[in-house]
Protein backbone atom coordinates (compact mmCIF):
# COMPACT_ATOMS: atom_id res chain seq x y z
CA UNK A 1 0.00 0.00 0.00
CA UNK A 2 1.45 3.43 -1.17
CA UNK A 3 2.41 5.66 1.82
CA UNK A 4 -0.89 8.06 2.63
CA UNK A 5 -0.73 11.48 3.50
CA UNK A 6 -2.21 12.86 6.79
CA UNK A 7 -5.28 14.01 5.07
CA UNK A 8 -5.90 10.72 3.63
CA UNK A 9 -5.37 8.79 6.45
CA UNK A 10 -7.53 10.06 8.64
CA UNK A 11 -9.87 10.27 5.41
CA UNK A 12 -9.73 6.58 5.49
CA UNK A 13 -9.93 5.70 9.03
CA UNK A 14 -13.10 7.91 9.51
CA UNK A 15 -14.35 5.45 6.52
CA UNK A 16 -13.37 2.86 8.41
CA UNK A 17 -15.06 3.32 11.65
CA UNK A 18 -18.18 4.48 9.70
CA UNK A 19 -18.04 0.98 7.93
CA UNK A 20 -17.09 -0.73 11.07
CA UNK A 21 -20.41 0.83 13.24
CA UNK A 22 -22.37 0.40 9.75
CA UNK A 23 -23.76 4.51 10.04
CA UNK A 24 -22.36 7.71 8.88
CA UNK A 25 -20.49 9.78 11.58
CA UNK A 26 -21.58 13.24 13.12
CA UNK A 27 -19.94 16.07 12.44
CA UNK A 28 -19.48 15.79 16.69
CA UNK A 29 -17.90 12.62 16.33
CA UNK A 30 -15.71 13.35 13.36
CA UNK A 31 -14.04 16.36 15.44
CA UNK A 32 -13.21 14.33 18.82
CA UNK A 33 -11.95 11.28 16.34
CA UNK A 34 -9.64 13.18 14.76
CA UNK A 35 -7.70 13.89 17.86
CA UNK A 36 -8.05 10.34 19.26
CA UNK A 37 -6.76 8.90 16.21
CA UNK A 38 -3.57 10.99 15.72
CA UNK A 39 -2.43 9.12 19.32
CA UNK A 40 -4.21 6.18 18.20
CA UNK A 41 -6.27 5.70 21.19
CA UNK A 42 -8.33 2.89 19.99
CA UNK A 43 -9.95 2.65 24.14
CA UNK A 44 -11.38 5.99 23.83
CA UNK A 45 -12.43 5.82 20.27
CA UNK A 46 -14.44 2.60 20.73
CA UNK A 47 -16.07 3.84 23.98
CA UNK A 48 -17.38 7.04 21.90
CA UNK A 49 -18.34 4.97 18.83
CA UNK A 50 -20.35 2.59 21.30
CA UNK A 51 -22.69 5.26 23.09
CA UNK A 52 -26.34 4.72 22.49
CA UNK A 53 -25.65 1.72 20.77
CA UNK A 54 -28.11 -1.27 21.21
CA UNK A 55 -28.63 -4.70 20.14
CA UNK A 56 -32.27 -6.57 20.76
CA UNK A 57 -32.81 -9.41 22.54
CA UNK A 58 -36.05 -11.47 23.49
CA UNK A 59 -37.64 -10.59 26.38
CA UNK A 60 -41.49 -12.00 26.85
CA UNK A 61 -43.83 -9.64 29.15
CA UNK A 62 -47.56 -10.33 29.80
CA UNK A 63 -50.12 -8.36 30.87
CA UNK A 64 -48.72 -8.60 34.58
CA UNK A 65 -45.39 -7.54 33.26
CA UNK A 66 -46.56 -5.09 31.77
CA UNK A 67 -48.88 -3.39 34.40
CA UNK A 68 -45.29 -4.01 36.35
CA UNK A 69 -43.73 -1.87 33.92
CA UNK A 70 -45.38 1.35 33.45
CA UNK A 71 -47.22 3.56 35.64
CA UNK A 72 -51.00 2.37 36.76
CA UNK A 73 -53.04 4.77 34.34
CA UNK A 74 -50.47 4.09 31.57
CA UNK A 75 -50.75 0.32 31.78
CA UNK A 76 -54.69 0.89 32.01
CA UNK A 77 -54.20 3.00 28.52
CA UNK A 78 -52.26 0.76 27.16
CA UNK A 79 -54.05 -2.28 27.88
CA UNK A 80 -57.29 -1.12 26.93
CA UNK A 81 -56.13 -0.11 23.70
CA UNK A 82 -54.84 -3.52 23.16
CA UNK A 83 -58.10 -5.56 24.57
CA UNK A 84 -60.69 -2.82 22.94
CA UNK A 85 -58.52 -3.24 19.30
CA UNK A 86 -58.55 -6.93 19.46
CA UNK A 87 -62.15 -7.19 20.12
CA UNK A 88 -63.25 -5.36 17.45
CA UNK A 89 -64.73 -6.19 14.38
CA UNK A 90 -63.04 -3.39 12.07
CA UNK A 91 -60.20 -1.67 12.13
CA UNK A 92 -60.63 1.00 14.43
CA UNK A 93 -60.25 4.44 13.47
CA UNK A 94 -56.87 4.94 15.32
CA UNK A 95 -55.15 1.98 13.71
CA UNK A 96 -56.81 3.07 10.36
CA UNK A 97 -55.81 6.51 10.49
CA UNK A 98 -52.02 5.47 11.50
CA UNK A 99 -51.61 3.28 8.69
CA UNK A 100 -52.86 5.72 6.20
CA UNK A 101 -50.07 8.15 7.39
CA UNK A 102 -47.84 5.41 6.91
CA UNK A 103 -49.34 4.52 3.36
CA UNK A 104 -50.24 0.79 4.01
CA UNK A 105 -52.73 -0.13 1.42
CA UNK A 106 -55.96 -0.03 3.14
CA UNK A 107 -56.32 -4.01 2.03
CA UNK A 108 -53.87 -4.53 4.45
CA UNK A 109 -55.08 -3.14 7.11
CA UNK A 110 -57.52 -5.89 8.46
CA UNK A 111 -54.12 -7.81 8.19
CA UNK A 112 -52.46 -5.20 11.39
CA UNK A 113 -55.67 -5.92 13.25
CA UNK A 114 -55.64 -9.73 12.67
CA UNK A 115 -52.09 -8.93 14.27
CA UNK A 116 -53.15 -6.60 17.32
CA UNK A 117 -55.74 -9.41 18.27
CA UNK A 118 -52.34 -11.83 18.35
CA UNK A 119 -50.31 -9.61 20.31
CA UNK A 120 -53.34 -9.34 22.73
CA UNK A 121 -54.05 -12.76 22.95
CA UNK A 122 -50.03 -13.53 23.66
CA UNK A 123 -50.32 -11.19 26.47
CA UNK A 124 -52.50 -13.26 28.61
CA UNK A 125 -50.60 -16.34 28.20
CA UNK A 126 -47.63 -17.59 30.37
CA UNK A 127 -45.68 -17.41 27.37
CA UNK A 128 -45.97 -13.66 27.16
CA UNK A 129 -45.62 -11.55 24.29
CA UNK A 130 -41.68 -10.84 22.74
CA UNK A 131 -40.92 -7.41 22.90
CA UNK A 132 -37.62 -7.89 21.12
CA UNK A 133 -39.55 -9.42 18.03
CA UNK A 134 -39.36 -6.93 15.10
CA UNK A 135 -42.97 -7.07 14.20
CA UNK A 136 -44.08 -6.18 18.16
CA UNK A 137 -42.13 -3.30 18.04
CA UNK A 138 -43.07 -1.99 14.63
CA UNK A 139 -47.03 -2.44 16.41
CA UNK A 140 -45.77 -0.99 19.54
CA UNK A 141 -44.21 2.17 17.02
CA UNK A 142 -47.91 2.07 15.64
CA UNK A 143 -49.31 2.28 19.17
CA UNK A 144 -47.11 5.66 19.99
CA UNK A 145 -47.89 7.17 16.55
CA UNK A 146 -51.31 6.83 17.08
CA UNK A 147 -50.88 9.38 19.72
CA UNK A 148 -47.77 10.52 20.87
CA UNK A 149 -48.40 12.57 23.85
CA UNK A 150 -50.27 9.24 25.80
CA UNK A 151 -48.71 6.32 24.46
CA UNK A 152 -45.02 7.34 23.59
CA UNK A 153 -43.53 7.20 27.03
CA UNK A 154 -45.17 3.59 27.38
CA UNK A 155 -44.03 2.10 23.99
CA UNK A 156 -40.43 3.56 24.50
CA UNK A 157 -40.53 2.06 28.28
CA UNK A 158 -41.51 -1.32 27.07
CA UNK A 159 -39.16 -1.40 23.51
CA UNK A 160 -36.03 -0.59 25.83
CA UNK A 161 -36.77 -3.42 28.00
CA UNK A 162 -35.49 -5.65 25.01
CA UNK A 163 -32.19 -3.62 24.50
CA UNK A 164 -29.15 -3.90 25.84
CA UNK A 165 -26.21 -2.17 25.47
CA UNK A 166 -23.57 -3.23 22.85
CA UNK A 167 -20.65 -1.76 23.03
CA UNK A 168 -18.07 -1.95 20.61
CA UNK A 169 -14.79 -4.14 21.52
CA UNK A 170 -11.84 -2.00 20.63
CA UNK A 171 -10.10 -4.95 19.78
CA UNK A 172 -12.37 -4.36 16.53
CA UNK A 173 -11.56 -0.63 15.88
CA UNK A 174 -8.00 -1.46 16.06
CA UNK A 175 -8.41 -4.20 13.31
CA UNK A 176 -10.28 -1.68 11.53
CA UNK A 177 -7.70 1.45 11.83
CA UNK A 178 -4.66 -0.83 10.98
CA UNK A 179 -6.43 -2.44 8.17
CA UNK A 180 -7.26 1.33 6.84
CA UNK A 181 -3.61 2.15 7.55
CA UNK A 182 -2.00 -0.42 5.59
CA UNK A 183 -0.69 -1.90 8.83
CA UNK A 184 0.31 -5.58 9.92
CA UNK A 185 -2.37 -6.91 12.35
CA UNK A 186 -2.99 -9.85 14.07
CA UNK B 1 29.52 -26.17 46.88
CA UNK B 2 30.50 -26.76 43.77
CA UNK B 3 30.56 -28.61 40.76
CA UNK B 4 26.70 -27.40 40.97
CA UNK B 5 25.05 -25.90 37.69
CA UNK B 6 24.79 -22.30 37.85
CA UNK B 7 23.68 -19.16 35.40
CA UNK B 8 25.90 -16.98 33.75
CA UNK B 9 24.76 -13.94 32.36
CA UNK B 10 26.45 -12.44 29.10
CA UNK B 11 28.48 -8.71 29.81
CA UNK B 12 27.64 -7.13 26.49
CA UNK B 13 23.61 -6.81 25.62
CA UNK B 14 22.40 -6.46 22.34
CA UNK B 15 20.44 -3.84 21.46
CA UNK B 16 17.80 -5.02 19.10
CA UNK B 17 16.01 -1.66 18.85
CA UNK B 18 17.18 1.61 20.44
CA UNK B 19 14.46 4.11 19.15
CA UNK B 20 11.54 2.55 17.29
CA UNK B 21 8.56 3.88 15.81
CA UNK B 22 5.11 3.86 17.59
CA UNK B 23 2.81 1.35 16.76
CA UNK B 24 -0.96 0.88 17.26
CA UNK B 25 -3.14 -1.48 19.41
CA UNK B 26 -3.19 -4.51 17.13
CA UNK B 27 -0.01 -3.68 14.83
CA UNK B 28 3.57 -5.72 14.18
CA UNK B 29 6.70 -4.14 14.14
CA UNK B 30 10.03 -5.08 13.41
CA UNK B 31 13.31 -4.37 15.61
CA UNK B 32 15.96 -3.22 13.40
CA UNK B 33 18.48 -5.44 14.22
CA UNK B 34 19.24 -8.92 14.16
CA UNK B 35 20.21 -10.96 17.22
CA UNK B 36 22.85 -14.06 16.64
CA UNK B 37 22.96 -16.22 19.01
CA UNK B 38 26.50 -17.45 18.07
CA UNK B 39 28.02 -13.65 16.99
CA UNK B 40 26.46 -11.65 19.63
CA UNK B 41 25.49 -13.94 22.77
CA UNK B 42 28.72 -16.22 22.70
CA UNK B 43 26.74 -19.47 21.91
CA UNK B 44 24.51 -18.62 25.33
CA UNK B 45 21.33 -20.79 24.58
CA UNK B 46 19.05 -18.33 26.56
CA UNK B 47 18.24 -14.41 26.34
CA UNK B 48 16.38 -12.05 28.58
CA UNK B 49 14.73 -9.43 27.04
CA UNK B 50 14.17 -5.75 28.20
CA UNK B 51 11.81 -3.76 26.57
CA UNK B 52 11.10 -0.14 27.63
CA UNK B 53 8.55 1.47 26.39
CA UNK B 54 5.97 4.38 26.96
CA UNK B 55 1.83 5.26 25.96
CA UNK B 56 0.16 8.72 25.71
CA UNK B 57 -2.60 7.30 27.31
CA UNK B 58 -2.49 4.64 29.94
CA UNK B 59 -3.17 0.99 27.94
CA UNK B 60 -5.54 -1.69 29.16
CA UNK B 61 -3.96 -3.29 32.38
CA UNK B 62 -2.04 -7.04 32.10
CA UNK B 63 -2.71 -6.75 28.07
CA UNK B 64 0.10 -8.66 26.20
CA UNK B 65 2.77 -6.82 24.02
CA UNK B 66 4.18 -10.32 22.36
CA UNK B 67 7.14 -11.05 21.14
CA UNK B 68 7.70 -13.13 17.37
CA UNK B 69 11.06 -14.17 15.50
CA UNK B 70 11.48 -14.65 11.77
CA UNK B 71 14.42 -17.57 11.68
CA UNK B 72 17.43 -17.61 9.35
CA UNK B 73 18.69 -20.96 8.46
CA UNK B 74 21.97 -22.26 9.71
CA UNK B 75 22.75 -23.84 6.32
CA UNK B 76 24.60 -20.97 5.65
CA UNK B 77 22.40 -19.75 2.86
CA UNK B 78 21.40 -16.77 4.85
CA UNK B 79 17.99 -17.37 3.61
CA UNK B 80 15.31 -16.54 6.32
CA UNK B 81 11.35 -16.89 6.59
CA UNK B 82 9.50 -14.85 4.65
CA UNK B 83 8.25 -11.56 6.43
CA UNK B 84 5.37 -11.72 9.05
CA UNK B 85 2.26 -11.34 7.47
CA UNK B 86 -1.34 -10.90 9.23
CA UNK B 87 -2.24 -14.29 8.48
CA UNK B 88 0.88 -15.71 9.22
CA UNK B 89 2.85 -14.18 12.15
CA UNK B 90 5.53 -16.34 12.37
CA UNK B 91 6.41 -17.89 15.56
CA UNK B 92 5.74 -16.01 18.89
CA UNK B 93 8.37 -16.79 21.79
CA UNK B 94 6.57 -14.82 24.84
CA UNK B 95 4.80 -12.08 25.61
CA UNK B 96 5.36 -8.63 27.90
CA UNK B 97 2.76 -7.82 30.35
CA UNK B 98 1.90 -4.61 30.27
CA UNK B 99 0.77 -1.83 33.26
CA UNK B 100 -2.06 0.64 33.06
CA UNK B 101 0.98 4.16 33.40
CA UNK B 102 2.01 6.22 30.61
CA UNK B 103 5.04 6.53 32.08
CA UNK B 104 8.42 4.51 30.53
CA UNK B 105 7.68 0.96 31.81
CA UNK B 106 10.42 -1.70 32.01
CA UNK B 107 9.04 -5.38 30.25
CA UNK B 108 10.98 -8.18 31.32
CA UNK B 109 11.07 -11.85 29.16
CA UNK B 110 13.00 -14.40 29.68
CA UNK B 111 13.15 -16.76 27.14
CA UNK B 112 14.69 -20.46 26.84
CA UNK B 113 16.55 -21.50 23.80
CA UNK B 114 16.09 -18.87 21.34
CA UNK B 115 16.99 -19.08 17.54
CA UNK B 116 19.85 -19.60 16.74
CA UNK B 117 19.75 -16.59 14.53
CA UNK B 118 16.66 -14.22 13.92
CA UNK B 119 15.18 -11.19 13.32
CA UNK B 120 12.35 -9.92 16.16
CA UNK B 121 8.93 -8.73 16.14
CA UNK B 122 6.68 -6.88 18.37
CA UNK B 123 2.84 -7.63 18.39
CA UNK B 124 0.85 -4.81 20.26
CA UNK B 125 -1.91 -7.16 21.38
CA UNK B 126 -4.75 -5.65 22.85
CA UNK B 127 -3.52 -2.75 24.59
CA UNK B 128 -5.80 -0.25 23.33
CA UNK B 129 -2.89 2.22 23.00
CA UNK B 130 -0.63 2.73 20.50
CA UNK B 131 2.91 2.42 22.05
CA UNK B 132 4.92 5.71 21.34
CA UNK B 133 7.78 6.33 19.22
CA UNK B 134 11.70 5.86 20.86
CA UNK B 135 11.02 2.55 22.37
CA UNK B 136 13.61 -0.06 23.22
CA UNK B 137 14.44 -3.51 23.12
CA UNK B 138 17.52 -5.42 24.23
CA UNK B 139 18.43 -8.96 24.91
CA UNK B 140 21.07 -9.88 27.26
CA UNK B 141 22.68 -13.27 26.86
CA UNK B 142 21.97 -16.53 29.52
CA UNK B 143 23.98 -19.86 29.69
CA UNK B 144 25.05 -22.57 32.40
CA UNK B 145 28.36 -23.61 33.91
CA UNK B 146 29.38 -25.75 36.72
CA UNK B 147 30.15 -23.73 39.74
Amino acid sequence: MATLTGAELLAAQLAALSTLVDRPLTDVEVATLTALLDVRNDVATAALLSIGRARLVSRTITARGVRGALPIPDAARFLKLLSDTASAEAVPAWLDAVLTLQDVPESDHGAYLDTFACAHEWLQQAAGLDLGDRTTRAGLDLIAASNPDKFGVSVATLKAMAEVADPIPFDQVSRALNEAQGLMTL
Amino acid sequence: MSGETIEVWGTTPKVLESAGTGFASGSLVPASNTYDKIVDGGGYPDGQFILAATFNTAPVENSLISLYVREYAMDGSGVRTDAPETTRPGRQIGSFQVNDRTASQPMILTVNDLPAKADYYLHNNGTGQAVAAGWKLTVVPRSYKSA
